[in-house]
């Protein structure tokens, strides 16, 4: 069960849900209320909004860095639903949850080879499995192996990006939660970094997918949910979006300043 | 006579011994941006174990070193799950004022415990030397050295080719993404700041055998571990050495050159360079990284 590229048959079932989330970072200021998505099995939903509309907090309550105040954080398993509502974040590991934060989170004095063994920690217990995993990782990005005992803070913007997602695929996540991968990196990186999610879903993860690039998301997602101030804005299939991006994206640019999302509302 | 390599090498023991007895305060700094305050405090009570274990049950300084850890380690927890991890999540100034209460209440309590006297260790070594190619060096100094050497290598070689060490500099480095890898970033800062207590109660153990000591003597030894990481930064056991190195060098020349009594002000005005030259405080970010 250990190999990154389990069969996709094997493995899409695995979905996640918000229920009537309402989470705050200032008491009695909420930056989600009520909010509610689903993202199935083995596609990539799409969360889009104006900045400030509660995109990237609704990941980091998935993430379980954020609890939510109110409301349920439950993964779907096939059949079973588990309620992860108020588990701490580091169990989300174990639950084959992966979360990529916006910017750079490699441990940048240490070397490329020990951040991937540190992706291996939900697998501590069994050395070979980890072992065996990190071979993959190595096969997979040929790169990561010729710089395997560089620090990873010496990477460019790239390459880091790179470990970071061969670092969350050392786990074998059938859930990956995606904050803004475009943001802040070069045009190529920002297209092989959608190269990757799409490559994920092939492999039958689930992918949730937060961005500023609404073209690029929607060149990519399956299903759209658009956020406005917290709340549910609409939410439907690709196909349904396809002829509102333009308008989309210029009604949200004139929304708000362009700068930090998050935080603030 | 003293020759030149004699000072030198004295200086090297020496750095060793405060390597190991600024280590503690390095890490909790580092890792976990907490100022254990009550450092000197931790260190002295070392100090007192290693005289109350060999004169109650004629324990050696070498063997309480080993004991030291479970005991320094369990005190640590305490006071991590007690105080540091509940006025954490108040702000950083609560820590420091908290551990700056701990530190006044336990230097109280080491003062009813063991009065304001002066101690000192005799064992089977204190007072003899040794000569090495040609060169002579107390006894009690190379021991505690040597002890001091090989604490800092196994937790050197445990940082970096364990598990735990990884999660260890992970921690220091980006303690987010550690807890979205799984590690559980509380209960690591717990066993982190446990570790810290414990090292720094095995070096006080390790300066009985050397100086003599007493309570209020712990001042002395918080200051002595600001100098190293001042100097040395917050990088992890190489940092502490040069900050070690240089401090003991230091002291070993100065003790040569100038009458005694300046000896301390010089030391002290090696902290006040320090400081001045360090503008950036005494962890500055970029020096994370251990």
């Amino acid at each position: 069960m250990t190999a990154a590229a389990a069969p996709a048959q094997a493995r899409a079932s695995t979905g996640i849900r918000l229920a009537d989330v309402t989470a705050e970072y200032v008491p009695r200021q909420p930056t989600l209320s009520g909010l509610s998505l689903w993202a199935a099995p083995g596609r990539i939903t799409v969360i889009l909004g104006p900045n400030g509309s509660g995109k990237s907090t609704s990941l980091k309550v998935m993430a379980g860095l954020l609890q939510p105040w109110r409301g349920k954080v439950e993964i779907v398993r096939g059949a079973e639903t588990h309620d992860l509502t108020g588990a701490p974040c580091h169990d989300r590991a174990r639950h084959k949850i992966a979360y990529l934060p916006q910017g750079h989170s490699v441990f940048p004095a240490m070397s490329v080879h020990d951040n991937l063994v540190l992706g291996a920690w939900p697998l501590k217990r069994d050395r070979r499995a980890a072992a065996a995993a990190i071979a993959a990782a190595y096969e997979r990005y040929p790169m990561l192996r010729d710089k395997r005992r560089v620090p990873a803070g010496s990477l460019s913007g790239g390459q880091q990006r790179i470990l970071e997602v061969a670092r969350l695929l050392v786990a074998d996540p059938d859930l990956v939660l995606v904050d803004e991968p475009s943001t802040g990196v070069a045009p190529a990186v920002a297209s092989m970094m959608y190269v990757e999610l799409a490559r994920m879903r092939s492999e039958g993860r689930t992918v949730v997918l937060v961005d500023q690039d609404v073209r690029s998301a929607l060149d990519i997602g399956d299903a759209v949910y658009t956020l406005r101030s917290g709340r549910n804005d609409r939410h439907g299939e690709v196909s349904e979006f396809a002829g509102d991006v333009t308008a989309l994206a210029r009604e949200w640019l004139s929304a708000g300043p362009t700068a930090s999302e998050e935080k603030g509302g | 006579m003293t020759t030149v390599t004699e000072v030198i090498a004295t200086g090297v023991l020496l750095g060793l011994i405060y390597t190991l007895a600024a280590l503690g305060l390095q890490v909790s700094l580092g890792v976990l941006r907490v100022l254990n305050l009550a450092h000197g405090i931790i260190v002295i009570a070392g100090a007192f174990f290693a005289f109350d274990l060999l004169h109650a049950w004629h324990i050696t300084p070498l063997l309480a070193v080993i004991l030291a850890l479970p005991v320094f380690f369990l005190f640590g927890l305490v006071l991590d799950r007690g105080l540091v991890q509940r006025v954490r999540r108040v702000s950083e100034q609560a820590v420091l004022l908290g551990l700056f209460g701990a530190m006044i209440l336990l230097q109280s309590l080491a003062i009813l415990t063991w009065t304001t006297d002066s101690r000192s260790i005799t064992v089977s070594y204190t007072n003899s030397s040794v000569t090495l190619a040609g060169v002579t060096l107390p006894a009690d100094y190379l021991v505690a050295a040597a002890a001091a050497l090989v604490i800092l290598g196994i937790i050197a070689a445990a940082l970096r080719f364990t598990m735990a060490g990884r999660a260890v500099q992970a921690l220091a480095q980006n303690p987010e993404a550690a807890r979205v890898l799984g590690v559980n970033v509380d209960r690591w800062a717990s066993i982190v700041f446990g570790l810290s207590v414990a090292v720094a109660g095995m070096s006080g153990v390790l300066l009985a055998d050397v100086f003599p000591f007493s309570v209020q003597e712990q001042s002395q030894w918080l200051a002595y571990a600001f100098i190293v990481v001042l100097v040395g930064g917050t990088g992890g056991i190489r940092g502490a050495l040069v900050g070690g190195l240089v401090l003991g060098l230091a002291q070993s020349v100065f003790n040569q050159v100038l009458p005694l009594q300046y000896v301390d002000v010089v030391v002290y005005g090696l902290l006040a360079a320090a400081l001045i030259v360090r503008g950036g405080g005494l962890a500055s970010r970029r020096e994370r990284a251990l």
